[in-house]
């Protein structure tokens, strides 16, 4: 029994696809009705998340890591295996990735119950789910890639799944070009590895190449072949590939803009599953990192400026899923930068408790626009605990979890980071005050959107059982999983099965806790005089009072607007440039055109401006250049 | 190189090497006759003369495939007094061009019985034009490489004008005629530089005079390789020799397009892989040479393409991209470099046939080429709308379609065999970024919704014609299987070109040797 499990752990990928295919061939050839299709999927999912969990239960009580690999591509000397690597953090995110995506399954039958795309979007989840379950237990890097590269191209049919809105099809279009500029990085990173490398894969099994498993040589290889600076560029270019995904300065434009697809999608996707491929990229590539003491700087940096750069965004939206989706931006940041301090447990712990309560956040939020039929402006909201109590109360429990307060979940992932930025004042300082931030804006939503009086129009209601179930179910690990996995009383500690090298607990830092608790209060008294029952403090006159932050935090530090002037002042300038150079120089050089040609204009008219001519008098001149430069050059 | 070939008269073996060729030229003229025969030209008879193409072109590739099994050593060997050469190479690349024109003969037939009446001068015209790629392909002598070219070049400029009737077609024809004759002219004159040096028109021969030649930097040598050169840089449409094609792809019939884009092209790059690989060996300039219109190519190309709004003059300048990526492995010209072109063509092959497909099929619903016509087409053929996606990804190169993994092994390849050319393969992997953005325009407006007039009237079931239709799903299968099932076809590409390296002196590259 344990064995097969064990054997055939490589099913968990193929279930969904399996419920993929069905969902294709079956409203392909009619044999599906359109509004069907669902319990595939979730029975897909299901089978997925059990097997994962017998395999748990059979895996030994010493949890060593199992791989097993095939040869899959054969290009001369150069083997390229698939096989599945599982360890304690492809466990701990075959956990997530199943347990979140079966909850989410289940509560999109609810949300997408009218949409006539119902069964595409069925189809499009299980597509999602093969390739983020593959991508998991992939045991290499080119196997990792791949399945990389087709998350993003799940997410962008997620993404632009209401494609008939012209706001959709751009945001799943920026998704998908922001993410190929990452990629472009993670593949010329993965191509000089390969390269510096190679000597180290020579020695080994063949099946092995690129392995995660075996990386640890790989990587002192490659430095010691490339040395510390074009083995320093090596990393950062491979960390653009998570820079991307993770939604990392200044890579980030796209996460905030994807909140035009579907709720389901802005949870599982958006929040719990793909953005988190990237930190989890990073914890694959670990050896490669640690060892360039640079790359890790530059991570930690680029994940806290994150974080608090997101955070101070998030201040300002009035859009309860644009603020969610700063949040999780910030919240990535704070799982970089552990990556970047070495703290690799805290931050796949993070990554844990944030994937159950942000999910289950994200659930509320589309459960509140369900509520208030399809209104997502929080200054139309208000008042909401009233009509709709298990979304209320959900929320509430996913705020406090964030915010970091004792015992629920966040606290104790939050914490270990923070505490681990502990020896770097500047990054601790940062680390703490985007904690304060966390706490008085998620406090502002849930004031915003739950207390008060009902702005809106129409009468809000709580949403079907579908819905709230799994929102309910979330709220379980949100509350107990950190206490759970502390390490404190006995119990057991998230390090021991998740590490880096060996296990190590850190023992509390009181003080460090104390100092997030208490930011933590701060946070949500500030949210709680502005946006509370009280309002003492009025948002506008603060808003008035600090009129250039605001400003800036508004208009979301200028990154679109930059991204904006770059893409239409130089980009499409070259562009222009190439086009003109194409056409115009060519006809100026030859000085016997006069104007444009107009393509219908007939053949004459085209031969007789020059034109043909022209092409002629630059290929003698190419050629004449050409051997002038090369015999220059040579 | 020692010659094996001493016998004076053609024998059986030359007889077969070239079956494929008889049997496309019988085809050829089978159709010639019949298209004198059927006079009414009746839906009835044109399509009959599309499945009798049909079936000499798939009669042909059979012969081919027959051939090759019946060697399974496949020794190298001259044919035909050493005018041709058999060996792997040349039957992956008649392979390719041959199934390249089965799926041009196919996807044509909607488009011409539209357009025109007289059909049968098409297909004779495109099993021409390649009979002259494959001897192409084969040729082992300057001799057999200029008819070869010939044929080629002069069919497709009748091909180009093949709708006399519109301006734009007589354009596009006359256009090409004039490049291409220049491009001739300059080609014979360097081939007249090598014989002058070499004293022999074959290519053995040849290698072994020029081989004294190695190391040495002189004008004329430098001007005889340019000058080959440029005339197939103009075949590949290479910028800077690429003016024509933009051009003549807009002008010309759609097919005509497609089959230039894939067809001349791949029988091109064969020539131009055989020449290099063969007969200048470690020519000093070369590796410079090819970087300069690689990066030219791909820069040009994929910039020039975001500002077109006609599909055709857009692939066409995406066409230029690719024949830039492909050269980054001529310019390490390792025969692992060179072996992934091999591979690219044969998933270029497929990929820019089927979006010339989709391309042909738009055009004839929509009654245009512009892509602003295409816009909300996701709503009334959604099935063609998704394999134009899969096409225009994989050209983008995203994985798991086959134009993800040509461009993986080819780069790969390119570092492993220098590492000095990082820097292309980053510039190459830039632009292929750029070239995302006007291939997904293309997507993101055939899924928005405000449907353009042309969308707006058409019809809601009209039926795919056969032909089109599999010719599609044969080229979104294989775009999407080739590259998950890579490994045969690369073992072939690479092992076809080491067979030609092994001709030569061995130039040792730096880094790693396969």
């Amino acid at each position: 029994m344990s064995n097969a499990v064990q054997d055939l752990v490589w099913l968990i990928p193929v279930y969904p696809l399996i419920a993929f295919l069905i969902i294709v061939l079956g409203r392909w050839t009619g044999l599906l009705k359109p509004m069907s299709g669902s319990p595939f999927v979730i029975l897909a999912t299901a089978l997925g998340l059990i097997h994962t969990l017998l395999f748990l239960g059979n895996w030994g009580p010493a949890y060593t890591a199992v791989e097993q690999n095939w040869t899959w591509l054969q290009a001369g000397a150069l083997q390229l295996p698939i096989g599945y690597f599982i360890d304690g953090t492809g466990m701990m995110m075959l956990l997530v990735v199943t347990s979140v995506s079966l909850l989410i399954q289940i509560y999109t039958h609810g949300y997408m119950g009218h949409d006539p795309g119902y069964s595409r979007f069925y189809a499009y989840l299980a597509l999602f789910n093969f390739s983020m379950l593959s991508l998991v237990l992939s045991s290499n890097l080119f196997q990792m890639y791949i399945f990389w590269e087709m998350v993003g191209v799940s997410s962008y049919l997620l993404i632009g799944f209401w494609f008939t809105r012209p706001s959709a099809a751009a945001a799943a279009t920026k998704a998908f070009l922001m993410n190929r500029v990452g990629d472009f990085g993670l593949l010329i990173g993965i191509l000089t590895l390969l390269y510096f490398s190679w000597t180290y894969w020579q020695g080994l099994d063949p099946q092995q190449l690129l392995s995660f498993s075996q990386m640890d040589g790989a990587a002192r290889t490659a430095l010691a072949a490339a040395g510390p600076v074009a083995f320093t560029v090596m990393a950062i270019l491979i960390f653009m590939g998570p820079m991307a995904k993770s939604a990392q300065l200044p890579l980030h434009t796209w996460l905030p803009d994807a909140m035009e697809g579907p709720t389901p999608i802005s949870a599982l996707i958006h929040a719990a599953t793909m953005v988190a491929a990237g930190v989890f990229l990073i914890a694959r590539m670990y050896p490669v990192f640690t060892i360039s003491p640079n790359a890790m700087m530059i991570i930690a940096w680029i994940g806290a400026l994150t974080a608090f750069v997101a955070a101070t965004i998030a201040l300002t939206q009035v859009d309860i899923k644009k603020a969610l989706a700063y949040s999780t931006m910030s919240q990535l940041g704070y799982m970089v930068l552990a990556m970047g301090l070495g703290a690799y447990s805290a931050g796949l712990f993070h990554l844990m408790t944030h994937a159950y309560f942000k999910a289950m956040l994200f659930l509320c939020s589309g459960s509140v626009i369900h509520g208030c039929h399809e209104e997502q402006d929080m200054r139309k909201m208000g008042g909401l605990m009233k009509y709709m109590p298990i979304t209320g109360i959900t929320y509430l429990i996913g705020t406090i979890a964030i915010t970091g307060v004792l015992p629920f979940a966040g606290f104790w992932s939050k914490d270990e980071i923070i505490a681990s930025a502990a020896e770097q004042p500047l990054l601790f300082m940062i680390a703490i005050a985007t904690a304060a931030m966390t706490a008085f804006y998620m406090f502002r939503t849930y004031f915003m959107t739950f207390h008060g009086t009902y702005r809106g129009h129409g009468h809000p209601h709580e949403s079907p059982k579908v819905m709230t179930m799994p929102l309910a179910i979330l709220a379980v690990p949100s509350v107990i999983l950190g206490f759970a996995l502390s390490g404190f009383f006995g119990l057991p500690a998230f390090s021991q099965y998740v590490s880096f090298g060996h296990a190590h607990h850190h023992d509390p830092n009181l003080g460090v806790m104390g100092l997030s608790i208490l930011v933590a209060l701060g946070g949500f008294l500030v949210a709680w005089l502005m946006y509370g029952q009280a309002k003492v403090i009025d948002p506008a006159r603060i808003a008035s009072a600090f009129k250039p932050v605001h400003t800036l935090l508004w208009n979301k530090w200028y990154f679109d607007q930059a991204y904006g002037f770059f893409a239409r002042n130089i980009y499409l300038s070259f562009a222009s440039l190439s086009a003109w150079f194409d056409r115009t120089v060519i006809d100026g050089i030859v000085g016997l055109t006069a104007g444009t040609v107009n393509a219908s204009g007939g053949a004459m008219r085209a031969l007789q401006n020059g034109r043909v001519q022209s092409y002629l008098v630059i290929f003698f001149i190419a050629v004449v250049l050409l051997t002038v430069v090369l015999m220059w050059m040579v | 190189m020692p010659e094996t070939m001493a016998m004076n008269v053609i024998g059986q073996k030359d007889m077969l090497f070239i079956l494929p060729e008889i049997i496309l030229t019988v085809g050829l003229l089978a159709i010639l006759c019949l298209t004198m025969m059927t006079h009414k030209k009746t839906r009835h008879e044109n399509a009959g003369l599309m499945q009798v193409s049909l079936v000499f072109v798939l009669g042909s590739l059979a012969a081919l495939i027959w051939q090759f099994a019946q060697q399974p050593s496949m020794e190298p060997e001259t044919m035909m007094f050493g005018a041709l050469r058999a060996d792997l190479f040349s039957y992956v690349m008649r392979a390719m061009l041959l199934a390249g024109l089965g799926i041009t003969v196919a996807i044509s037939h909607a488009f011409l019985e539209r357009n025109t009446k007289i059909i049968g001068d098409f297909y004779a015209l495109v099993m021409g034009a390649t009979l002259g790629g494959m001897v192409l392909s084969a040729a082992n002598d300057l001799a057999a490489v200029f008819i070869g070219l010939e044929t080629l070049s002069i069919t497709s400029y009748v091909l180009a004008g093949y709708l006399r009737r519109t301006t734009r077609s007589a354009e596009a024809s006359f256009k090409y005629l004039v490049y291409g004759g220049m491009g001739t002219a300059i080609f014979l004159f360097g081939l007249s530089l090598v014989y002058g040096l070499s004293g022999s028109t074959n290519f053995s021969d040849i290698a072994t005079a020029l081989a004294a030649y190695q190391g040495v930097m002189h004008p004329t040598l430098l001007l005889m390789v340019i000058m080959v050169f440029a005339a197939l840089a103009f075949k590949l449409s290479i910028a800077p020799f690429h003016m024509w094609a933009p051009d003549v792809y807009e002008g010309a019939p759609t097919p005509v397009s497609a089959f230039l884009s894939v067809v001349s092209k791949t029988a091109a790059f064969a020539v131009t892989i055989r020449l290099l690989m063969v007969i200048f060996p470690g020519f000093p300039a070369w590796a410079e040479l090819w970087t300069i219109l690689a990066v030219l190519s791909m820069t040009i190309g994929n910039f020039v393409a975001l500002k077109q709004r006609n599909v055709k003059r857009l692939l066409a300048y995406s066409t230029v991209a690719h024949a830039g990526y492909m050269l980054t492995g001529l310019v390490v010209g390792s025969s692992a470099g060179v072996g992934s072109i091999v591979y690219y063509l044969m998933t270029y092959l497929f990929m820019n046939l089927g979006a010339f497909a989709c391309v042909i099929y738009f055009g004839i619903l929509t009654g245009s080429d512009d892509i602003e016509s295409y816009r909300g087409m996701v709503q009334k053929r959604p099935g063609l709308v998704l394999a134009f996606s899969i096409f225009l990804l994989s050209l983008a190169g995203i994985p798991i379609t086959a134009g993800f993994f040509a461009k993986f092994f080819l780069f790969q390849a390119v570092i492993m065999s220098n590492p000095a050319y990082t820097w292309l393969v980053i510039v190459a992997l830039l632009n292929s970024t750029v070239s995302l953005a006007y291939y997904i325009n293309i997507i993101r407006l055939m899924v928005v919704k405000e449907p353009s007039d042309a969308v707006n009237a058409i019809p809601a079931h009209t039926s795919t014609p056969w032909a089109l239709g599999s010719a599609l799903t044969i080229s979104v299968a294989a775009t999407l299987l080739l590259g998950v099932f890579a490994s045969q076809f690369l073992n072939y590409s690479t092992e076809s070109v080491k067979q030609l390296v092994q001709e030569r002196p061995v130039v040792v590259s730096q880094g790693l040797k396969r």
